[in-house]
């Protein structure tokens, strides 16, 4: 104790006046210092996932409906300040194509390339980058090693099935970044309460890129409540949740400003869309049922990859209960729930089930190979790594244990010592060396098939057709994917390109309808169940092949309609 | 709001391509092959032969004749009109070299109808099939071609109107074959510089998409466009908004109305019921026959409204139409019915009232 | 001409949100980390050290300074001494139960004089004077004078850990925390309202009169007193916990931003800093010996808390809930309104004087406006933020204006949210039960308290302008005495 031998009252020196916080003992900035350990741990991780990501992206997988749409929302909120080229109908919370529209405002994304899916394959590679990178991070902050935190952004950069639909431009693929963000801030050790308000507003962000991101709320509630303290606990989860409870309701004040929150006579509405989709809508079934379709999507997942998925669900039994892991487990229980609840589930909702499976597979070789921080049953007294020290510890404060660092010797199950260690060491790399032998080779052959693919997206094809052919004066029926690209590149009005599956859903759309001249869409459309496209198909009982791209269902051809029919 | 074609920044582009080219050496553009099937369509000019032409009158009609044996003066009204001369058969070749004559001596652009394909009546596969006197189709497609070659021949160096065999294409035997078999003789006969028109069947049939689809399989590139409404009643506005639909999907080329029985005005009766109705409907009427278009600006591609279909020859009795009333009419399909001009005269409207009224005193002739 | 509207929406909306948003940053200090509301935070305090020096200005407090003083005499500290200043021909009740406790403790209180040589009764002159009249009587050997009001009941070990973390942080001034308390809707709460009628026909009776006749006399009354406390805790409630946010956070946060205008009260000074504020003056305005707090200012608390950034000391505030100094809110809402006028007036006095603008840094200098102007702000975010977005979505605004209005409104509504929380807290910490309609009039009531800051911050913009700058001064009754106190410090032993 210095201070009896000093019994004087200390005069006040002039070094007493620096920054109160470093007299006071707290931590100043310590949270966000770059590790660069880490980091160089990390890069080679991200280089490896742009290269697998980037090596024929333009080609495979070939173009699907959404990113199109998604794309072309995005123009036109950066061209016409609204958040469709049509009737915005509230299908999904717009946060998604903003957040692409923001990046094209900013980098003058649509005039950097020919074709809009090339811009949307671009900021998808963003977002699979920054993936890769809160993968790595969450991982590390989950407590595995460095070595294991890259493996999990491997696994996640080179899944086949990862791989092929994180290429595509899904609302889900920026979703993804998000969610692992909020886990990110959520897992924190210090505890603060700016961590959980960011990680609170980063889920809110999730949830309005795509607004089944609150699929995933009760484990992400589970991560903060875990990584919460209690001195501060409620006023954290109050803020928190507010804060992104109120992010999330812009969406709802959008729709109340616009009045077209309830249902009403002569306009779209949330609600009402909202009703539709959880209510009206055709349930794609049970993944128990082998005639629904929820299992047909299931199968073409383990088509392309089964390793990762399936992998990630068989360890989640086991690490369920292991404490760091629980809200990770979650996630995967939750994605699987709706897949076995049978509700309406769409082809991409396997994106943001993938991460979660490659932090559990790879915290299953953690927990295997006894790495500390992952403990089945934790001892009562919450997390067992440092804190960040108190602000107060002079003179002599008083235990608290929630703030001691305890020493990460126990393991799983008690194998005590260093040839324990060894053991577990070497079972964890035989068993990843068992696991390699069927994956790599399977892996490598559908990478190379994905990475050389060199036949152009038939539709690209139509799309440079239609370029030289096509009068600019016509109307065109398009797919989603290429309608940006006639209006932005090749000088068609707005109005003059439609989107095929507008021509009957937008009935803006429908009434000004006049003539249609060309109808450039895959065939599948032509055979796509009755009634969906009666215009579509209307229109081509009265117009002729005037070219062809590719073979089979995915086919398009350009079809010339009479101009003397209207529809 | 969309930026014109120029306005793409290369500064822009080439700065944010920094970043995938730095990771792959591949460029983002696709090298975008073109291989487009069909290849495009080389469309013939069309020489639009019924401009200023007269149209030669036929003597040897089966109502001419009726009319000689019968001293039936009052047939004058379709007698003495323009008709095309229909070739159903090897026989009926034979009188096309006088038709042809006749027609030079007129100074009058013939017109003929090949009526032959193989498999005419789409019964070559049905058990019992009701027309099979009628159908006599030559047995193999070659043997069509040796027809068309002979047809040729015997049309000689006149050029003439060919309004190519009727119901072939919208038929629903429709083939690789037959389209072939229609190639060719088009080819045939545009070679030796005839005026080929398809049959494409008429508005309320086949969807002028999948004809105009059909219609280019067939040739009609070469051809000088289309025949439409023979043997049928249809009025000709809808005919001409089906036949410029059509046109537009193929190359502009120009369609021939066959107005022969499509004076029709009863506007209460059902479209589909008149349609379907083979028996001689009793309110039919002779139609215009007039060369050009009805109305240049709305039907800009109508080469002319002619009578392909004899008026007068019968579509069929309750022999060949049990299911049908026929309202009486007992002349089978292909045979003149004295009783069925009679009723196209007195129902055309453009007839003179004292014509109508001399034709409508006529006790009414009936063919056995 | 619309587009201009657009914008100046746009901004304002941009305005509210930020200050939204900053006070929620600014009140929620002490839950940033867990650190922050550690129960050891402040550590735990050694043998005093240093002499201190309390002063305690009074007038017309005879009703509570004996208790008071009683009080002062006993605390848990060894050396220091208490200089009650009153004026003396003045006030000559207060001056007897001063005198008579000085005589009692004649090694702990003295009383000193108020001016004579002026008519105007403020704060500043006394506490001056009293500091004068110590050095003048050779009481000039103390390392920090403390600043008390009549009424505040000081936790007898408060002034350890006051010496303690003057050791501990090298602060120049330790303002310790001050929490009113009577929040509730309870009546007994409150006092009995005044009725002559009833007290005259009650006092006939000498003995103990019939329990029928006294509620007859004294039913009014007891029903007046239980409409008063029902219709006045929604305010009460708000006032404090803005007591609750400021000591625990916000001074806090700006005495991590070294910008702080202090509390009136329970505040210490270092010998040092005194010391050097007197020189400055001296130097300012070329007397011999300087002032010490300034006797024109209406809230000298805040200037001297400037003054302190100014010059570079650091300020450190504690805020322990057994050892609070705990105080009542004002009488009734027009009384809160008025001492909000004097605080927002003095605010703008500190604020135009300028001061502020000799603080060291530009952030400094920034985060001086918006703490001076913060009174001003906050009022007018939080009556024009709800009427802004509810006004928006009426009229049928573009919708980007609605979004951006709703941020302030949501941030408000979390607000008021978080205030439920904390007055649960409270509720806990102190030992208070919370009633439902305390929470009911919390919510209720929100909008109304805007109201009421946003009426004195009006207020105080006008007699400003007006140039009326006479002293509205808070009175005492003594209602968190008699109650509180006891039971609060029973249950958190």
């Amino acid at each position: 104790m210095t201070a009896t031998l000093d019994r004087a009252f200390p005069r006040l020196e002039p070094q007493h006046l620096g920054p109160l916080r470093t007299r006071m003992g707290e931590p100043v900035g310590s949270a966000w210092r770059i590790r660069w350990r880490g980091v160089l741990w990390l890069l080679p991780v991200l280089a490896v996932a742009a290269l697998v990501h980037v090596w024929g992206m333009a080609n495979y997988p070939r173009y699907v409906d959404d990113p199109g749409t998604y794309l072309s929302q995005a123009w036109a909120v950066q061209y016409e300040h609204a958040l469709s080229p049509y009737t915005y109908f509230y299908d999904h919370a717009p946060g998604g194509w903003i957040q692409v529209a923001l990046w094209s405002m900013a980098t003058g994304g649509f005039d950097r390339y020919d074709s809009a899916i090339a811009f949307g394959n671009e900021c998808m590679l963003l977002a699979k980058l920054a993936s890769v990178a809160l993968l790595f991070w969450l991982s590390r902050r989950l407590g595995f090693a460095r070595p294991a935190a890259a493996a999990t952004g491997l696994l996640f950069a080179m899944s086949p099935l990862a791989l092929t639909y994180t290429r595509w431009t899904f609302l889900d693929n920026l979703v993804t970044p998000w969610i692992l963000l909020a886990f990110v801030l959520a897992v924190s050790r210090r505890r603060a309460m700016v961590g959980v308000v960011g990680a609170s507003l980063a889920f809110g962000m999730a949830a309005l890129t795509k607004e089944t991101s609150l699929l995933l709320a009760p484990a992400f509630c589970w991560a903060v409540v875990q990584y919460t303290d209690r001195r501060n606990r409620p006023h954290v989860l109050l803020m928190s949740g507010g804060l992104g409870v109120l992010l999330m309701s812009s969406y709802v004040v959008y729709a109340l400003a616009k009045g077209e929150l309830f249902e009403g006579p002569g306009h779209t509405s949330l609600l009402g869309t909202a009703k539709w989709q959880l209510l009206d809508r055709q349930a794609s079934g049970s993944l128990l049922d082998p005639t629904s379709s929820t299992f047909a999507t299931v199968v073409e997942w383990l088509k392309i990859d089964p390793y990762l998925p399936l992998g990630g669900l068989a360890v989640v039994p086991l690490l369920i209960f292991v404490r760091r892991l629980g809200p990770p487990a979650c996630c995967v229980l939750l994605e699987m729930a709706v897949l076995l609840k049978g509700g309406y589930v769409p082809a991409m909702h396997v994106v943001t089930f993938l991460p979660w499976c490659a932090v559990l597979l790879v915290g299953a070789v953690e927990v295997l190979r006894g790495n500390p921080a992952l403990q089945m049953r934790p001892r009562s007294g919450g997390l067992h790594l440092p804190s960040c020290p108190s602000v107060i510890r002079i003179p002599a404060p008083r235990t608290a244990d929630h703030d001691e660092p305890t020493q990460p010797t126990r393991v799983v199950t008690g194998g005590a010592g260093r040839r324990g260690q060894l053991v577990r060491r070497v079972v964890a790399a035989l068993v990843v060396g068992a696991v390699m032998v069927p994956v790599v080779p399977a892996w490598r052959s559908s990478l190379v098939t994905m990475t050389t693919v060199a036949e152009p997206p038939e539709l690209a094809q139509a799309t440079t057709w239609v370029a030289d052919n096509v009068p600019r004066s016509d109307v065109v029926v398009v797919h989603d994917a290429i309608w940006t690209d006639l209006v932005h590149h090749l000088g068609f009005q707005k109005d003059n390109v439609i989107m095929a599956y507008k021509l009957d859903a937008d009935p803006a759309v429908h009434d000004r309808l006049t003539r249609l001249n060309y109808l450039v869409v895959p065939d599948w459309y032509y055979t796509a169940q009755v009634g969906k496209y009666p215009t579509l198909i209307e229109a081509r009982d009265h117009a002729v092949a005037e070219a062809r791209f590719g073979t089979g269902p995915d086919a398009v051809t350009v079809w010339r309609v009479s101009r003397k029919w209207t529809p | 709001m969309s930026n014109p074609v120029t306005k793409r920044g290369a500064g822009h582009r080439r700065a944010a391509l920094l970043l995938v080219l730095v990771i792959t050496a591949c460029g983002h553009s696709p090298d975008v092959t073109l291989n487009p099937q069909p290849a495009p369509i080389e469309y013939v000019p069309v020489q639009r032969p019924f401009t200023g032409a007269t149209l030669a009158v036929d003597a040897d009609t089966q109502g001419a004749r009726w009319q000689r044996e019968h001293r039936a003066d009052w047939l004058q009204p379709i007698t003495g009109q323009p008709q095309a001369r229909w070739l159903n058969s090897f026989h009926d070749l034979a009188g096309v070299p006088d038709y042809v004559a006749s027609a030079r001596r007129q100074g009058a652009v013939p017109v003929l109808v090949a009526y032959f394909i193989p498999n005419r009546g789409c019964s070559r596969f049905q058990e019992g099939a009701p027309y099979s006197d009628y159908d006599r189709s030559p047995p193999r497609p070659d043997s069509y071609a040796a027809w068309i070659s002979r047809l040729v021949h015997d049309l000689g160096r006149i050029r003439s109107v060919v309004i190519l065999e009727p119901d072939a294409i919208p038929a629903d035997c429709f083939d690789d074959d037959r389209a072939a078999a229609i190639r060719a003789a088009v080819g045939a006969l545009a070679a030796a510089h005839h005026y080929v028109y398809i049959d494409a069947g008429h508005p309320n049939w086949i969807r002028s998409g999948p004809m105009a689809e059909r219609l280019i399989r067939s040739g009609v590139s070469d051809a000088e466009g289309v025949s439409l409404n023979v043997s049928n009643r249809y009025d000709t506005p809808s005919v001409a908004r089906f036949g410029e639909e059509l046109s537009d999907l193929i190359g502009g080329r120009d369609y021939v109305v066959d107005t022969g029985r499509n004076g029709f005005t009863d506007a209460t009766a059902e479209p589909a019921a008149v349609a379907n109705d083979w028996c001689n409907r009793p309110d039919q009427a002779l139609g215009r026959q007039a060369v050009g278009s009805a109305d240049p600006d709305l039907y800009p591609h109508m080469a002319a409204g002619i009578w392909i279909k004899p008026p007068g020859e019968s579509d069929g009795n309750r022999a060949v139409f049990p299911q049908q009333d026929c309202h009486g009419e007992t002349a089978p399909p292909g045979l003149f019915s004295p009783r069925q001009a009679q009723q196209l005269i007195i129902n055309d409207q453009g007839q003179p009232a004292s014509v109508r009224e001399r034709v409508r005193a006529i006790v009414a002739p009936q063919r056995r | 001409m619309s587009d201009v509207l657009a914008v100046l929406l746009l901004l304002n909306a941009l305005f509210m949100g930020i200050i939204a948003g900053t006070t929620f940053v600014f009140q929620s200090y002490k839950w940033w980390r867990p650190e922050n509301s550690d129960p050891d935070r402040y550590g735990i305090p050694d043998r005093p050290v240093g002499r201190g020096i309390i002063l305690l200005a009074a007038r017309f407090e005879d009703q509570v300074i004996g208790q008071t003083l009683e009080r002062l005499a006993h605390l848990n500290y060894p050396h220091y001494l208490v200089a009650v200043i009153i004026d003396h021909p003045d006030d000559p009740a207060t001056l007897a139960v001063a005198r008579a406790k000085a005589i009692k403790y004649p090694r702990r209180i003295c009383v000193v004089r108020y001016p004579e040589h002026t008519d105007v009764h403020n704060k500043p002159i006394g506490l001056n004077a009293a500091l004068s009249q110590l050095e003048a009587a050779g009481h000039w050997d103390w390392h920090w004078v403390g600043v008390l009001d009549a009424e505040d009941m000081l936790h007898p070990d408060l002034l350890t850990m006051v010496d303690f973390r003057f050791r501990r942080t090298g602060a120049g001034i330790v303002q310790a925390g001050v929490q009113l308390m009577n929040f509730s809707s309870w009546h007994r709460n409150l006092p009995l309202p005044a009725n002559r009628l009833a007290e005259r026909w009650t006092s006939r009776f000498t003995a103990r009169p019939p329990r029928v006749i006294w509620l007859l006399g004294h039913g009014p009354r007891l029903l007046r007193r239980w409409l008063a406390a029902n219709t006045s805790a929604w305010w009460r409630a708000a006032n404090c916990l803005e007591y609750y946010k400021w000591f625990q956070s916000r001074l806090k946060v700006q005495a991590n931003l070294r910008v702080i205008p202090l509390g009136g009260n329970t505040v210490f000074f270092r010998r040092e800093f005194v010391d050097h504020v007197r020189r400055v003056d001296a130097e300012e305005s070329g007397v011999l010996h300087g002032k010490f707090w300034d006797e024109k200012c209406l809230t000298e608390d805040c200037k001297i808390g400037i003054t302190a950034s100014v010059l570079g000391y650091l300020v450190d505030v504690i805020y322990i809930p057994h050892m609070v100094t705990r105080e009542e809110t004002p009488q009734s809402l027009w009384k809160f309104v008025q001492q909000r006028v004097r605080w927002d007036q003095g605010f703008i006095q500190v604020f135009v004087e300028g001061g502020w603008r000799r603080l060291p840094t530009w952030r400094q200098r920034m985060m001086a406006v918006y703490i001076l102007g913060f009174q001003f702000f906050q009022a007018y975010t939080g009556l024009v933020a709800p009427l802004f977005f509810l006004g928006g979505l009426v009229l049928k605004a573009p919708v980007l204006v609605v979004l951006i209005a709703f941020v302030p409104f949501g941030l408000g509504v979390i607000g008021v949210g978080v205030d439920l929380l904390l007055l649960r807290q409270f509720g806990q910490t102190y030992a208070e039960k919370v009633r439902l309609r305390d929470y009911a009039g919390l919510v209720i009531g929100s909008p109304l308290f805007q109201l009421a800051l946003a009426l004195a911050a009006v207020m105080a913009l006008s007699r400003h302008l007006r140039g009326v700058t006479n002293w509205v001064k808070t009175t005492h009754v003594g209602a968190h005495m008699s109650v509180d106190v006891p039971r609060a410090r029973q249950t958190l032993r």
